[in-house]
């Protein structure tokens, strides 16, 4: 049996429960505990541990989808995770200067730990305090690392930004010689 | 890619501008329309950044082109440009609030709708705005399926404006090579997992 590895990773309250909620077979949730100090106004409670979900494919393979925790004393766990995995997902809530400042740290942690592909899903873009994405990856610095806005509450934004992981992978393994076939 | 002159008949010069930037060509293409004229120089993917570039671009892209040239140095892979102009930014600005006549706007979704069933390979096309965003990840959507996207269908809208946002998006991710023919996938070994694991995600529907 073969496994492939997807992590999810965003800052804290950026929706990553909900993302493998909603592509997996099986999850299993790291305890919901109620939010202590600072972060208590933002989300009443938050994941201790990690997300974890589990998407059979087949009989021969199985995806492993990990939820990297939120706060940035886990950072460590990250390089641990990375080792191996298909590509990562990041949520950014764009309304959030606390959670753009997190996600600044981890596109940037992200990209030079791995080169494995990145796809960046925008939360909260509907909301008047939201900066658009344009700024967005101009904060993050994410240069091409393909970006979606999307409403991290919705089954079919979550699973489009998995599918998007995966497409970004087999598109980017091909030979790209194929312009002529393009001929308007 | 040497130095030529050719007659334009529709849009063989956005086929060049295109083969241009994913080739990552050094070259300078001039183009000649009814009462304009103008020039873009491009050098490993990324346009000159001078004052004539995107106004060259939106003629070039909005109005017919009767003739173009092109110049490319045999030597020499990159021409000496003294500011760089990312071709993501210079497609956003060039057909920021352009608008295209209905001859030209069919010319376009002719020519877009012959396009084989592509995948969408997600570029960094974050100067969308909200609503751009929506029909673009409508096209991306349907770039996630099997059989890829279909351009006359994303094109088969009767609205003059909706028409026009779905070109102006097709039209980018084209000359941006961001369309991927969906059968000259090749598939390795590292792929066949992804692939796999896309075709599951499809069904969970």
């Amino acid at each position: 049996m073969a496994i492939a590895k997807i992590l999810i990773s965003g800052p804290f309250g950026s929706g990553k429960t909900t993302l493998i909620k909603h592509v997996s077979d099986e999850q299993f949730s790291g305890n919901d505990v109620p939010t202590t100090g600072v972060l208590a106004q933002f989300k009443s409670m938050t994941t201790v541990g990690m997300d974890f979900g589990i998407l059979n494919i087949d009989d021969d393979l199985d995806v492993h989808l990990f939820g990297t925790p939120g706060q940035s004393r886990f950072n460590f766990m990250w390089k641990i995770l990375s080792k191996g995995a298909l590509g990562a997902i990041i949520l950014v809530d764009t309304a959030s200067d606390r959670a753009l400042a997190e996600a600044q740290d981890m596109v940037k942690t992200w990209t030079e730990l791995t080169d494995f592909p990145l796809v960046i899903g925008a939360t909260k873009q509907d909301f008047p305090e939201a900066i658009s994405l344009e700024a967005l990856a101009e904060v993050l610095d994410s240069n091409d690392i393909p970006m979606f806005a999307v409403d991290a509450r919705q089954r079919e934004d979550n699973r489009m930004l998995v599918m998007a992981l995966l497409q970004e992978i087999l598109l980017s393994e091909q030979d790209h010689n194929e312009v002529d076939l393009l001929e308007l | 890619m040497p130095s030529q002159k050719q007659i334009s008949t529709g849009l063989k010069h956005i086929n060049l501008l295109r083969k241009a930037l994913v080739g990552k060509h050094a070259i300078t293409i001039d183009f000649e329309g009814m009462e304009w004229s103008g020039q873009v120089s491009l050098s490993e993917g990324m346009f000159d950044s001078n004052d004539r570039t995107i106004p060259c671009l939106t003629n070039a892209f909005s109005l017919p082109v009767f003739r173009y040239s092109w110049q490319a140095p045999s030597q020499t892979s990159s021409l000496p440009f003294t500011e760089l102009l990312e071709p993501k930014l210079a497609f956003y600005r060039a057909l920021m609030g352009i608008d295209l006549d209905e001859q030209r706007l069919i010319n376009y979704q002719i020519a877009f709708s012959k396009l084989p069933p592509v995948h969408i390979k997600a570029g960094a096309l974050f100067r969308l705005n909200m609503e751009d965003m929506k029909h673009y990840k409508i096209l991306y959507h349907m770039g996630l399926t099997e059989k890829g996207a279909d351009m006359s269908e994303y094109l088969n809208v009767l609205s003059h404006p909706l028409l026009l946002r779905r070109i102006r998006i097709v039209l980018t991710c084209y000359c941006l090579g961001q369309l991927i023919p969906v059968n000259n996938i090749k598939e390795t070994t590292k792929m066949s997992m992804a692939k796999r694991i896309l075709t599951r995600i499809r069904k969970m529907g």
